[in-house]
């Protein structure tokens, strides 16, 4: 199968899923409400009478953020001059990608992510269901009754996969820094030091991007197969990915650059969209909400077309065995 | 009467840059120095001679030196005892540890005093002023085999060898780059009757007299160098080179060599300022900056030149100091470090700012010579106080820029266009956090830990000069600055010395400011806490007495245009220094009215009534 075919196929199959991401959006705004209201609440209290709050609803006023962060505990942390838009996000999430301070904006924070990624365990579960579903029609019903069907294999991959990442940033991440240090140490030469630091840096992210792989595979296995074992899948993914090594890696590499695009037009939309009125500010909001509706979907193709892989190539690789299902 | 209008046309056709030019430092010392530097073993050695006038008011017996080297060599020394103490104590030890140590070894001294006493060998003998640490050789004690009276001299014959530490703090060398300061036998500062001498320690900086300096460096031939003051003269042969710099009216001379810098000259002009020939040493991979370098030196020259005091030397060297050397941004007499990061974007302020600073501490620090030991916030304070200004004058608001993924050597610089920042904003971010840590007037050494000082040198003077700006007024303020420059030309003034100067012109007598600023540790900060307003009441009740006696019940409250409103403005001080503040309350129908508060109670509520 062609990674191009197993990319159309993935498309058209959360096409057809399409009420799934109006779904994980609802919930992603209810979620989001729930902890905007009290943080609205707080930024009226501080705010609401003094006249630079104004100017806030338009603009990042440096001074007044730096005033207000030196106290910022819980959900006031997140507040950073970075949320002002365009790359600056992108960037954000690149370093914590690559660097793993994810407590670095306070542990309330830390464990709000942590709620998040079990919240998105339970819709992975419902979604890849559905993709790897002959009948490959959306349902509200079988959609939250696969992600509950589904949800102890997927929380047991997720727990997995941060327990390997936190090996990953506290042993992989120093060890590959300490060999970097050691050739150019002492160089007297930044242009040098930055590029072997580069290369640091893009072995960090080729290992990231095969971790996430392998526990996408490792969630399509347990559901497309009704595995009991979920660590068994994950050694059955290494195993596929290894075994497709080209496909499944272009597969990726090509989602990835989507996603890429997606976010580079975003940006460059926002950094040039500078509000100044009530109406830009409106038309900024809802930018900001299609992007997160394209975050998405495009992670959604990123399941149904490795569903649609894995499925495809296992069936050419061993049609006998599928004929006796 | 003649001579009075000479001199009133004199004063006229000199300009105020002439006169600065003109004016000569008390030659206190004259220090002709003759070294070699050699790459493989990271020493200079060689000979002072140094003629060391009494200034004073009083005789002494003793002459006190700072060995500053001494610092570095070994783990004992008050500066490497007190430097495991500070955030970046273990990279001193990394730094330095198996043979990066330092030191500076004085080999032989003669000293003879002309109609005084005659050559006599002296025995140099380690003392320790400040802390009694018996491993701290950092100053070294002379005795004299005759006193020398006020208004007579001393010629010593120092022979010394000067080992780089590795790396070091301001000093020292990384592989075949070499920074030479705090390098010589340096005598102390006879002044009050007796030596300011004091040890070297790691939060401190700085204190000498005025006088000449002649020093001639032996390098190997490949080895670029540059120095404080000028070029005077020149020789090879033998593979080797030797430069001869000369320098009046200085109090430090530091020097760098490194085989690969590259050169660059230009002149600094100005219709009402002397000409400065400006000489930049830059690491090759910094070709793009050479401007940027350039631009914010000139820019100091003009705006410090014009707002305080004319720069009177011919030259100004800057250095791009090479990179992870620990000897960038660092100010010395005629020559400065700054350095700047391969990646900085385009509109980011550096290497601006830095360069602002540094060039900036020619004024208070080079021209102007308070005791860094002592009152480091006059120094580092002030020129933080007049970078910022300069900056803002020069280049306006600065980007916004954010290093990701930053570590030694690498980031991903991104400039943050929604948010511009104030190039004052990282003072108050500082101060924010570390305001309360310790008080200001101190000696260097003695604040609580290195923030406290960073603190009370940088950030709080230089919002206490930003506050004292606001306060009495531009026109007011610039006079005070300018005057307290003009006056202390190659002086050392004191605190009090600036305070004078500033009750001089102050319509008030500002004592109490800087008794609240000196002495008090905490930050000034208040905060509008509340706001409300509502409808006023109407009148209920009896009115009036006797047969005119009213009752206005609840309901017949009329509701009309004329409604009034009753609206508070609770204020609160949240730091410990209370000082004066504006209150501006703008009303929804656009009224404004501006209240005064002395800032003296921990709370205060405003009342406002109107439609
Ligand atoms: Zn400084």
């Amino acid at each position: 199968m062609k990674i191009v075919d197993a990319f159309r196929q993935g498309v058209s199959l959360v096409d057809q899923n399409r009420k799934a991401i109006c779904v994980i959006y609802l919930v992603n705004l209810c979620v989001a409400a729930i902890f905007a209201t009290p943080l609205f609440i707080l930024f009226h209290k501080q705010v609401g009478a003094l006249t630079v709050r104004d100017e806030l609803a338009f603009k990042f006023n440096y001074a007044w953020w730096s005033s207000f962060s030196f106290s910022a505990k819980g959900l006031e942390e997140t507040m950073r001059p970075t949320l002002s838009g365009g790359f600056a996000p992108l960037f954000d999430n690149l370093e914590l990608l690559l660097s793993g301070k994810f407590a670095s904006f306070g542990w309330f924070v830390f464990a709000l992510g942590l709620g998040y990624v079990f919240l998105a365990a339970f819709f992975n579960g419902g979604a890849i269901a559905l993709f790897a579903d002959e009948r490959k029609t959306f349902t509200t019903g079988r959609f939250f009754s696969n992600a509950g069907l589904y949800f102890h294999h997927l929380a047991a991959l997720a727990t997995t996969a941060l327990v390997l990442f936190w090996l990953f940033y506290k042993l992989l991440n120093p060890a590959i820094f300490a060999v970097v240090d050691g050739i150019v140490g002492d160089s007297l030469s930044q242009p040098l030091a930055w590029f072997v630091n580069l290369g640091g840096y893009l072995i960090l992210f080729v290992l990231v991007f095969l971790i996430t792989m392998i526990f996408d595979y490792a969630k399509v296995i347990v559901i497309s197969e009704k595995k009991e074992s979920s660590w068994l899948c994950i050694w059955l993914a290494v195993k596929f990915i290894f075994g497709n090594f080209g496909k499944t890696v272009g597969l990726n590499a090509l989602l990835l650059l989507i996603g890429v695009a997606v976010v580079l037009v975003s940006g460059l939309v926002l950094t040039l969209l500078q509000p100044t009125q009530i109406f830009l500010l409106a038309l900024v909001f809802l930018i900001q909400q299609l992007v997160i509706l394209a975050h998405i979907a495009l992670r959604l193709t990123f399941y149904a077309s490795e569903t649609v892989l894995y499925q495809q190539q296992s069936a050419a690789a061993a049609p006998v065995k599928k004929r006796k299902r | 009467m003649n001579k009075v209008i000479y001199l009133l046309f004199l004063s006229l056709f000199l300009s105020a840059a002439e006169h600065a030019a003109a004016q000569q430092s008390p030659k206190v010392v004259s220090y002709k120095i003759d070294v070699k530097l050699s790459p493989e073993k990271k020493t200079v050695e060689g000979v002072e001679t140094l003629t060391w006038t009494n200034a004073g008011a009083t005789p002494t017996g003793e002459l006190f030196f700072h060995l500053y080297l001494n610092a570095f060599k070994n783990s004992q020394s008050t500066f490497m005892l007190e430097a495991a103490q500070r955030p970046d104590g273990p990279s001193f030890y990394e730094s330095v540890k198996n043979d990066g140590w330092g030191y500076c070894e004085v080999v032989s001294v003669v000293a003879a005093s002309p109609g005084n006493f005659k050559e006599t060998p002296l025995t140099p003998v380690y003392v320790q002023p400040d802390d009694d640490n018996a491993h701290d050789q950092t100053v070294m004690k002379l005795v004299l085999p005759k006193s020398v009276a006020p208004g007579e001299s001393v010629v010593l014959n120092i022979e010394f060898i000067s080992k780089l530490p590795h790396k070091g703090p301001r000093t020292g060398y990384h592989q075949n780059y070499f920074f030479v300061a705090q390098w010589l036998p340096k005598i102390g500062v006879w002044m009050d009757g007796e030596w300011n001498c004091h040890q070297f320690h790691a939060n401190s900086e700085f204190f000498a007299d005025y006088g000449e300096y002649d020093v001639s460096v032996t390098v190997p031939m490949e080895y670029v160098v540059g120095a404080s003051g000028v070029l005077a003269d020149s020789t090879a042969g033998d593979g080797q080179k030797t430069l001869r710099f000369r320098q009046d009216n200085i109090h430090d001379f530091a020097w760098t060599a490194w085989p690969n810098y590259k050169t660059a000259v230009r002149t600094f002009e100005h219709p009402d300022l002397p000409t400065v020939k400006m000489r930049l040493l830059y690491m090759p991979e910094h070709q793009k900056y050479v401007d940027a370098f350039f631009d914010a030196t000139a820019n100091t020259l003009k705006h410090f030149g014009l707002w305080y005091v004319a720069y009177p030397y011919p030259q100004i060297t800057s250095v791009d100091a090479v990179w992870r050397s620990n000897s960038c941004g660092m100010e010395y007499p005629t020559l400065f470090t700054t350095c700047v990061d391969w990646l900085t974007p385009k509109g980011k302020q550096q290497p601006l700012g830095l360069t602002i600073h540094e060039c900036g501490h020619q004024f208070f620090y080079g021209l102007i010579g308070t005791n860094e030991f002592e009152n480091a916030w006059m120094d580092e304070g002030f020129t933080t106080y007049a970078t910022s200004r300069c900056l803002f004058a020069a280049y306006g608001e600065g980007a916004n820029t954010k290093i990701y993924l930053a570590r030694q050597g690498f980031g991903i610089p991104f400039t943050l266009k929604n948010v511009p920042r104030d190039p004052r904003d990282w003072i108050v971010d500082n101060h924010r956090g570390r305001g309360a840590l310790d008080f200001m007037d101190r000696f260097s050494w003695d604040y609580v830990n290195r923030y406290a000082y960073r603190n009370n040198a940088y950030e709080k003077p230089a919002l206490m000069l930003w506050t004292l700006e606001n306060y009495l007024g531009d026109a007011v303020f610039n006079k005070i600055m300018k005057t307290y420059a003009e006056r202390n030309v190659f002086k050392h003034p004191k605190p009090q010395d600036f305070i004078d100067i500033v009750n001089e012109f102050a319509p008030q007598n500002m004592d109490w400011f800087f008794e609240k600023m000196l002495h008090q540790p905490g930050v000034v900060d208040v905060a509008v806490t509340k706001v409300v307003s509502t409808p006023a009441a109407a009148l209920q009740g009896y009115t009036g007495h006797g047969d005119e006696m009213e009752l206005i019940k609840a309901e017949e409250k009329k509701k009309d245009d004329d409604e009034v409103f009753e609206s508070q403005v609770h204020v609160r001080r949240l730091g410990a220094i209370s000082l004066p503040v504006e209150l501006l309350v703008t009303f929804e129908n656009g009224e404004t009215i501006e209240k005064q508060w002395d800032g003296e109670a921990a709370y205060k509520i405003f009342y406002f009534s109107g439609k």
